[in-house]
């Protein structure tokens, strides 16, 4: 797997000025365990992950944060119209945020594809934060006890084509998992357990790719919606359910890296970019 | 969530029960699923006609 890293507008300049490859792409994340993720559904699909690091200067947070008052913003405004299924369905926002990072990107790196993914922790309809320290993540697991907790996530791909224009695919799916009753000494037996930088790199503080998150989610089953763009039906979400049992397979999906879509997403990433015959 | 809904949530039995009842309880068999649901028949056309955008 060959990754070229770019870390900034010099590296950005040459890159535009390397012979073009239709199979790189940037992925606009600074988070490790999602670019490991990635590079890995890259090279499935024979595709480069050229740089994997976000813009020099910008703070990834500090956009997600601007990008997330922006849509509070426009929600409230909207209020007064007929809903759709944007307004109320949590996996738009991740969707946005994810699509506000490419665009940023794209302000650097103008012809290359841009990558970019984010997720949306929910619970009780506020939006999560990634804590700060173990202290804030012990007490964010502490609440989340007996309650429901929904992931929206989005995906994003900013590409040249080869017929000129710029394109911008996008997808979005939503979990929801009901995690069991526990007592704080559980929580604080779990973060035990645990590997801290990966509670604190979660959005809820729960590494749910670890076998011991199984222990403190309950027997019902994660409900899976998919966003259907494109598809006939418009954006009716579609529904599937997974046993809790494997929750710990599906950590690509709960670092908003899910890898089917993502190798689907690089697929027609390679054919908008291929040359016309 | 629909009364419905909740309530084939919170009756599932045992997981070995569960897969007959819809719920996807092998990861392999998951990952099979997702592939199926997120692939599409891809041509050039076909996108360009999915994302709307006019062949000249």
């Amino acid at each position: 797997m060959e990754v070229l890293r770019i870390t900034g507008e010099k590296e950005a300049k040459q890159s535009s000025l390397l012979p073009e490859n239709k199979n790189r792409f940037i992925f606009a994340s600074q988070n490790k365990t999602k670019q490991e993720l990635i590079a890995r559904a890259a090279e499935n699909q024979k595709m480069v992950l050229q740089g994997a690091l976000f813009l020099p200067g910008q703070e990834e947070e500090k956009l997600e944060h601007q990008i997330i008052k922006r849509l509070i913003r426009e929600g409230e405004r909207k209020k007064s119209q007929i809903p759709t299924i944007r307004d109320f369905h949590p996996a738009f926002y991740a969707i946005d945020i994810a699509e506000a990072k490419a665009l940023k990107m794209a302000e650097t790196y103008k012809n290359e594809a841009i990558f970019s993914s984010d997720i949306v922790v929910l619970c009780d309809n506020k939006v999560l934060e990634k804590p700060e320290d173990q202290d804030q993540a012990l007490k964010i697991l502490r609440d989340l006890s007996g309650r429901e907790v929904k992931v929206a996530l989005g995906m994003t791909v900013l590409t040249p084509t080869s017929f000129g224009q710029k394109v911008l695919l996008k997808e979005g799916a939503y979990l929801t998992i009901k995690l069991r009753d526990f007592s704080e000494s559980e929580a604080e037996q779990y973060f035990r357990g645990v590997k801290k930088e990966n509670c604190l790199n979660v959005v809820g503080a729960l590494d749910y790719a670890n076998p011991l998150s199984r222990d403190l989610v309950s027997d019902r089953p994660i409900k899976l919606e998919v966003l259907e763009f494109g598809r006939k039906g418009g954006e009716a979400p579609k529904e599937v359910f997974i046993s809790p049992d494997i929750l710990s397979q599906l950590k690509d999906y709960f670092m908003g890296v899910p890898s089917e879509l993502t190798q689907e997403m690089l697929k027609r990433v390679k054919l908008l970019r291929k040359p016309n015959k | 969530m629909e009364k419905k809904e909740k309530n084939f949530l919170e009756e599932q039995g045992p997981c070995e029960k569960r897969e007959s009842k819809g719920v996807i309880v092998d990861s392999l068999r998951f990952r099979e699923i997702m592939k199926q649901f997120w692939h599409r028949e891809l041509s050039l056309k076909s996108v360009k006609e999915e994302l709307g955008i006019r062949e000249r």
